[in-house]
Order: C-alpha cells, then structure tokens, then sequence
C-alpha cells in the first residue's frame, strides 16, 4: 500500500467515523426529545426487577431523581407503604406478563408525600431473538381525571338529594323514538317503581288524573308548536291517591322546526295546595271573626243605649211624672240608635250574600263604597277623611266579594300605617280599556328594605298586633287571578299609593 | 311598652298615693245625705248622656269622659266614689284606664261594660279589680242596684 492509499483509507475511516457519529448523535437527539416529549412515565425493569431505565416524565411525576430510581430493586421508593403488598401482587403478576392490555390502576406516592392514582401499562422487552429481557411499564398520572369522576359522582348524588328535598324530578323524552326518561324523584313523586312505568308519553299520560288528560295533553301538543310549557295538574297513583305536581318544560326543534326533544321538570305541589286552600280559608275565617266581634260592639252600643231610654221612660211612668223633655229626647236617641243598626246589617248582608264568589260584572264605585262603609262600621275612619275622587263608573268582570276583599286590605294596612288620622283619596276611572283604582294614604310610607316583601305570604310589620302578613299576598293573587295589576309607589312620611289595573269590560 | 301613655308616669310612679294627695277631700260615702261622686268613661255619645241622665235622676254626681287618658286625668284632679268604664274606647282602652285608676287608688270600686264581651276581656277585667261586668245591652236597674250595693257598705 502507498502511502497515498493509506492516507486515502485513513481519510474514508475518519470521514465514516464522523458520519456514524453524526448519525448516532441525531438519533440519541431524536430519542432525547422523544423522551422528554412522552407525558407517560416509562419504567424499565430487568428480569430481577431492577430498574434500569425511568425517563424524565416519570421522575417528574413522583418526585425522584433518574439516579435515585436507577439500578433499585423493589419495593421501590415510589410504592405507598400502606398498599405496598397490592403493588407488590401487581409487580408480580407485570413479570408474568400478566397485566391486561387495558392496564391496571395502582396507587403510587410523590416524594413529598402525596399519594397520586396512576394508569400501568406494561409490555415485555425482548432482545434480537426473541427473549424477554425485561417489561416496560408506562405509568399514566390519572388524579384529575378520578377527581372529575368523584366530583361528577358527588353532584350527580347532590342533585338526586336535591330532588328528593324539592319534591322536583327531570324528565327527558325523545320525541322522535318516545323514549321518556325519568329521574328517580319523578318515580317517587308518582308513586311508581320503574318497572310499572312504561316509559313513553302515553304511558306517562296514564299517570294524569283522568279528569286533567285532556289539558295536559292539549298544553303537550302546544309546546310542540313553541308554546311556553308550565300547568298544575293532578296525578293519581296506582293504589287511588290524588297529588297535585306543577310541570314545566322546553322543546328543543330540528333545523327544519320539527320538535326533538322535549325536557321538564315535575314537582309535587299537593302540600302548597293544601296550604293555599287553608291559608285562603283561615284568613277569611279571621276577617271573619274580627268583623263579627266589631259589628257585636257596634250593634250591642246602641241597642244599650235604646234599652236604657225604654227604661228610663218606664221609670218615669211607673213613678208618675213622666217628663215630656225627656220623653222626646230620648225617643229621638231611640230613633237614631234604631238607623244605626240598620245601616250595620245592611252592610254584613251584602258581605255574607257573597260568599259564592261567583263572578259578574260589576261597578268598581260600588264595591270601594262598600268596603269603606265596613271598615267605618268598626270606627276606624272618625279622625279620617275620605276623598272619593270617582272620574266615571268603571265596570269590570270579577267577583265583588274578592275585590273587597282587596280594597280592605289595602285600605285597613293604609289605616293601620297612619294609626287611623290622616287621609285617604280613592280615585277610579278607565283609561285605554282598563279600570284603575287608585288608593292613597298620606302615612309614613314604607322603607325601602320592606317595599320588596309586602307581598310576600306571611311578611307582616305587625305581627305583635296579630297580623299575619297575608293580606296583600292574598290581594295579589285575586288580581292576578282576575287578569290585572297591583302596583305601588311610596315615599318616606309622604305616604303610599296603590293603583289597581284590571279589564275594562 | 307601657300599656299607658308616658305623660301618667310621674302620676304613677309616684310615691304618695292618691289619698295621701287628696284625703281632705276623700269623704266617706254616706247614704241619704252625701252625693256620691262617679266618673263615667264612655265613648259612645247617646249611651253616655242617657247612662248619665239616669243616673243623675238617682241623685248621683256624674262627669261624662270619652276616652281612658280623660279618665285617668279628671281621676287625678277630683275624687270619685265609683268609676263606670267603658272597655272599647279610643286612645286608652277600658281595662288599661282602669290597671291606672287602681294604681292611684286601688279601694275605688269599679264597674265595666262592653259591646263585645270576649272571654279575654273579661278576665283581665276581674284581674284589674273590677267588682262587676255587664255585658251591653243590659238592664239599668241592675247597675243601679249594683252601685247602691256597693257604696253603701
């Protein structure tokens, strides 16, 4: 060989020395990033169990260093001592090559401590002929994920608790396959177990008092045209018991407007009302019983006063000097005690013929007139003065008991603001089709943290004088029920006003 | 809360009593020839001046109030044999004017009467120390029998 042609070889060799260098320094590059790109760790072993490999994601994940882990045999640093015979068995059956594909959950534990809940999967490692030579594990951190399960588990179970406290089930139906599905409240609220259930609408329509199907059905098929779903209705359960549930609900529409699906919700409403119905009826009973026990006052002052003129008049007689002064004195005061009482019972009449609060059309004047005359019965209105202030007769269709039963209340809270002196100013008229009352009090207004509540069942400002706070609620609900408005402005020692709307007819 | 309006405090709270106050005055009620002295409470205004007038025609000295406060004051300036109370009246009621009238002088016979005769009303009538409640309307010869029976022990 020339020395030419040596230096040539020596050249080639070098030249593939750096080439191969270049080329392993690449490849290590590439394995560098890989590794340090997998967010899994990966675990080595040996046939003997000793670690020869951990990447930086593992050392990562529980907090040791690649040379603390390198070259340990189990248990290692890592295992949670008090599950460190489960970890074991899994190690155990991981040398087997046992592990299922889908991998195993096992619980490690941080440097610092802290235990985590972590995903293995493992696979044998084989040399060029087929021999295993060691496993790898890839270990995937799955904490958060147990912690959305937990908490999605927690929710589901607040929720099922919620249900069960509100007496408020959900319901999804599928309107295209008429699946209904139902949330276990709704079971218990119609006093079904799943298995009696049918689970399609027809099979809930069973459920619907036979008397409230039709309404039901009819509400159904209106929120399937994008009506607002939202009606009481009666249920009966299999052994005969009648519960009243309020149901609401939304209909979800294709893209070409034909319904999907519709979602409710259900709630049993019997004892609200049950309550309602008791409420209404003690608070009359207690209107009522305040009512007789003035009119008793009213009627028996001037029945005492005209017994005792009839004695009087008597005494004289019988004693021989009857005075004729006298005499006409005391028949005038007969007289007059006498239109007093008819006035009385001309209003308890009216009151007691009401008592079907059968609806009419009838004069609003006529109905605040009477309202008064009642409360000016039990004496309220000596140091009041009233200003009736009519523009026109308005005429509404209503019930005349239950709209007095509004404009007492109003007018007796207005009274009991202004300790019974002051002044009151009842204005009635039409305006674009609707009746208005307005009544007005120059009391001390109402404070602003109260005005939010007044009509709130069972808020009372005077519950030491034996109020219970239904009054303006029940005044409420009447015009609500009879399709108008309650409204009221109010001003600190200036006084309150209410206006009434109600149709016109 | 006072079930008294807060001007009668000093009255009540005082120490003396209203026969220390008024005893030159406080004659011992004797039949025939004294007129015996009687506050009557009453809001309603035709059965005060008939009550009033009756009683007059016994030879008894009336002073018609219309309400509890005007009791209670005219019962500080004069002294009074007997009060006839009304239970349902404006500003102070009959029952509260008459726990007042008691504190000044609790010797005074007291009788009441009411349009509305509630149970509750009645006692606490009887508890105020009320010798008699009538119940209205009621028969005049029976409260003037009452009160000769009582005044002239």
């Amino acid at each position: 060989m020339t020395e030419k042609a040596s230096k040539k070889a020596r050249d080639e060799l070098e030249m593939r020395v750096l080439e191969r260098t270049a080329a392993l320094e690449a490849e290590h590059a590439f394995r560098q990033s890989i590794e340090n790109s997998i967010l899994s760790g990966i675990v080595v072993i040996d046939l003997e169990g000793r670690q020869t490999y951990v990447n930086p994601a593992f050392c990562k994940m529980v907090g040791w260093t690649a040379e603390e882990l390198m070259g340990a045999k189990p248990p290692f640093v890592y295992w949670a001592p008090e599950h460190i015979d489960k970890t074991s068995e899994i190690l155990q059956t991981a040398m087997k090559s046992e592990i299922p594909p889908e991998g195993v959950e096992i619980r490690l534990m941080r440097k610092s401590g802290e235990r985590f809940d972590a995903l293995l999967l493992v696979s044998p490692l084989k040399d060029g002929n087929d021999n295993v030579t060691g496993w790898v594990g890839s270990v995937g951190d799955i904490t958060a994920r147990k912690k959305a399960e937990e908490a999605l588990r927690r929710s589901e179970a607040r929720l099922a608790e919620a249900q069960r406290i509100a007496h408020l089930g959900n319901w999804d139906w599928n309107i295209e396959t008429n699946e209904l599905q139902w949330s276990d409240e709704i079971y218990r609220i119609f006093g079904l177990t799943p298995q009696e259930f049918g689970a399609t609408y027809e099979a809930f329509l069973l459920s619907v008092h036979p008397d409230d199907r039709e309404s039901v059905n009819r509400a159904v098929n209106e929120a399937l045209y994008g009506m607002p779903y939202s009606i009481d209705h009666r249920i009966v359960f299999p052994d005969g018991t009648i519960r009243f549930v309020h149901e609401q609900g939304e209909v979800t529409f294709g893209e070409s407007g034909e319904p999907i699906r519709m979602l409710g919700t259900v709630q049993d409403i019997t004892e609200e009302k049950e309550n309602e119905a008791r409420l209404i009826m003690s608070e009359r009973l207690s209107a009522l019983g305040q009512m007789a026990s003035g009119i008793a006052h009213e009627i028996n002052n001037p029945l005492a006063t005209i017994s005792a003129c009839a004695e009087g008049l008597l005494n004289r007689l019988k004693k021989g000097r009857p005075d004729p002064v006298v005499l006409e004195n005391y028949l005038n005061i007969i007289h007059e005690e006498v239109a007093r009482c008819k006035n009385i019972t001309t209003g308890m009449l009216s009151f007691v013929r009401e008592k079907t609060y059968e609806k009419k059309h009838v004069h609003i004047n006529n109905i605040l007139d009477k309202a008064l005359e009642l409360i000016s019965f039990q004496g309220r209105l000596k140091k009041v003065e009233v200003i009736r202030n009519y523009k026109g007769s308005p005429v509404v269709h209503g019930s005349e008991g239950a709209l007095k039963q509004v404009f007492l209340s109003i007018i007796m809270n207005a009274l009991d603001a202004m300790e019974d002196k002051g002044r009151i100013i009842l204005e009635t008229g039409t305006e674009n089709r609707e009746a208005f009352i307005k009544i007005s009090d120059n009391g001390p207004g109402i404070s602003p943290e109260d005005a939010g509540k007044i009509f709130d069942p069972f808020f009372t400002t005077k519950s030491e004088k034996g109020g219970i706070g239904l009054g303006l609620s029940i005044a409420n609900k009447i015009i609500n029920d009879n399709d108008g408005k309650i409204l009221f402005v109010t001003e600190r020692e200036k006084g309150t006003t209410f206006t009434i709307t109600l149709p016109s007819v | 809360m006072h079930w008294y309006p807060s001007c009668l405090n000093s009255y009540i709270f005082s120490k003396r009593t209203h026969n220390e106050l008024y005893s030159p005055l406080q004659a011992k009620p004797c039949w025939g020839s004294y007129i015996l002295k009687i506050l009557l409470a009453e809001d309603d205004k035709n059965f005060g001046i008939v009550l009033k007038n009756e009683l007059e025609e016994e030879r008894y000295s009336i002073d018609l109030v219309h309400n509890g406060v005007e009791a209670v004051l005219n019962f500080i300036e004069n002294a009074y044999d007997l009060v006839l109370i009304d239970i349902k009246m404006p500003k102070l009621d009959g029952i509260n004017t008459l726990r007042i009238l008691k504190k000044l002088n609790p010797d005074v016979p007291a009788i009441v009467f009411s349009g509305n005769s509630r149970l509750a009303d009645i006692e606490d009538a009887f508890e105020a120390g009320v010798i008699r409640y009538f119940s209205k309307p009621f028969v005049m010869a029976d409260l003037k029998e009452c009160i000769k029976r009582n005044c002239n022990q």
